[in-house]
């Protein structure tokens, strides 16, 4: 059996309150989501891309013991049956797919779900589906989900914001703006050593966490570097640096000093026949890298 | 190279306690004692016959505080609870020599310098009172007796910081 090296990229999706954009959303809700969207049939599970010829759907979705949570997402092309050429003989024959017919390509997503926000790996595939389009699908179902089961989930946004996997400091240097930051102190920094050392503050679950905004039209570019000089030294009192902002694309960015990955690409099998990958062995890595976030 | 010809290895204790002040400290063991000293000075200069019999209140107040010092020493030298051992091996962010302390030696830090501060006190009193009876110039004796007030707050507070400290080093053991 041969392998190949499948690109990755990372995503943070999360469901917001349209009403009530502050409120903490339940993000388990997604959850909930995929199981109402698998029960229907293809003809209903489909999203038809017209224009560009080409249908998604979901595939499948299951659980790794509610930690992490599977998806595949099938693809296919159709109106579109060139002749097949022998690549032997260099001879043409007509090809016998119908014209409402399409190889499918599966794209593989895994996730897991946070208080507040859902971490997602997606492979990256050409023909597969994108992650625009992946989120314009679920709320397809979202707002049909709503309508039948008068769920608060049709007030919820899904968001999605890229997660790089690059260096903090080069990835925050390559945005266009950044808009909010978040820096989160070690809840130690409240007392002394000697109040640290008797524990009482341990019931205090959560760090401290100051949020930064910009004002319109504004970048806190320059805050956010001095805040990272200050969180790259040793013994340094702040914990984690979160941000959002634009890239070039004007698409959302979200770098989190503790979700900065290094890893680009899966090693998966690849069954001989079909050239297909190997999904078992591609979800066992996924939630290997998952389950380290 | 005046060490040579006194001794002056008691100023150890006090420097090392320069060296590991943070800043909330310094603010709240220096710089109240400060504040107050000013306000009062600026309020109760010169000094009057009445604010003289501070004297003797001060000394009996440093009595005591000499003797709880000398106590708190002598607990934590002689402890050998699981607080105090765990205590001697957590190093502490502070840093002697460029060496990082343990907690231990911070605490340690805190009680002795207290101790000597408190004996600082009682001779800068002492003196306050030999220059009264001798009738020195008084601008002389009123800013001793602001410094003595200065000295008071300050082992007052750094009493009150180091009884803190050494009870949230006994609160965890239990």
């Amino acid at each position: 059996m041969s392998t190949r090296d499948r690109k990755i990229n990372f995503y943070v999706i999360a469901l917001s309150n349209i009403d009530l954009p502050d409120q903490p959303c339940n993000q388990s809700e997604i959850v909930n989501l995929f199981n109402y969207i698998i029960r229907f049939v293809w003809q209903e599970r489909k999203m038809d891309i017209n224009r560009e010829n080409k249908v998604h759907a979901l595939d499948s979705f299951s659980s790794n013991d509610n930690a992490t949570y599977h998806v595949v997402m099938k693809t296919a092309k159709y109106r579109h049956r060139p002749p097949l050429l022998d690549t032997i003989n260099g001879t043409e024959r007509d090809n016998p797919k119908r014209i409402h017919e399409g190889e499918p390509e599966k794209t593989h997503l895994a996730f897991k779900v946070l208080a507040d926000e859902i971490i997602l790996i997606m492979e990256d595939k050409k023909n597969g589906i994108a992650i625009g389009r992946f989120i314009d699908y679920l709320n397809k179902f979202r707002k049909r989900y709503f309508d039948e089961n008068n769920n608060d989930i049709a007030k919820y946004a899904i968001d999605w914001s890229i997660l790089p996997k690059d260096d903090f400091l080069y990835e925050l240097r390559s945005l266009s703006s950044v808009k909010i930051g978040e820096v989160y102190y070690d809840k130690q920094c409240m007392g002394s050593e000697f109040l640290n050392w008797s524990e009482r503050t341990e019931n205090v679950q959560r760090d401290i966490v100051i949020s930064m905004r910009a004002i319109r039209g504004e970048s806190i570019f320059d805050t956010i570097m001095d805040v990272y000089d200050k969180f790259n030294v040793t013994d340094s009192v702040i914990k984690k640096i979160r941000i959002s902002g634009k890239n070039i694309n004007n698409n959302n960015v979200i770098l989190d000093t503790d979700l900065i990955k290094k890893t680009e690409h899966v090693t998966v099998d690849i069954e001989e026949e079909t050239g297909v990958v190997n999904t078992a062995e591609m979800f066992r890595q996924f939630n290997e890298i998952l389950l380290e976030m | 190279m005046l060490g040579r010809f006194l001794y002056l290895e008691f100023l150890f204790p006090i420097l090392d306690y320069l060296k590991t002040l943070e800043l909330r400290e310094g603010t709240y063991d220096l710089g109240i004692p400060v504040y107050v000293t000013l306000i009062l000075y600026f309020n109760l200069a010169p000094i009057t016959a009445d604010q003289k019999s501070i004297i003797g209140s001060a000394i009996a107040l440093l009595a005591i505080l000499i003797g709880f010092s000398i106590t708190s020493i002598t607990v934590l030298s002689t402890s050998s609870g699981e607080a105090i051992k765990l205590l001697k091996e957590k190093k502490s962010k502070r840093m002697i020599s460029k060496k990082p302390i343990s907690l231990f030696q911070l605490l340690h830090i805190g009680f002795t310098y207290a101790l000597i501060i408190e004996i600082l006190t009682l001779a800068s009193i002492l003196t306050f009172s030999v220059l009264l009876r001798c009738n020195v110039s008084s601008p002389l004796c009123s800013g001793l007796y602001f410094f003595n007030i200065f000295l008071l707050i300050h082992i007052i507070l750094i009493n009150l910081r180091n009884t803190t400290n050494f009870y949230f080093v006994l609160f965890k053991s239990e």
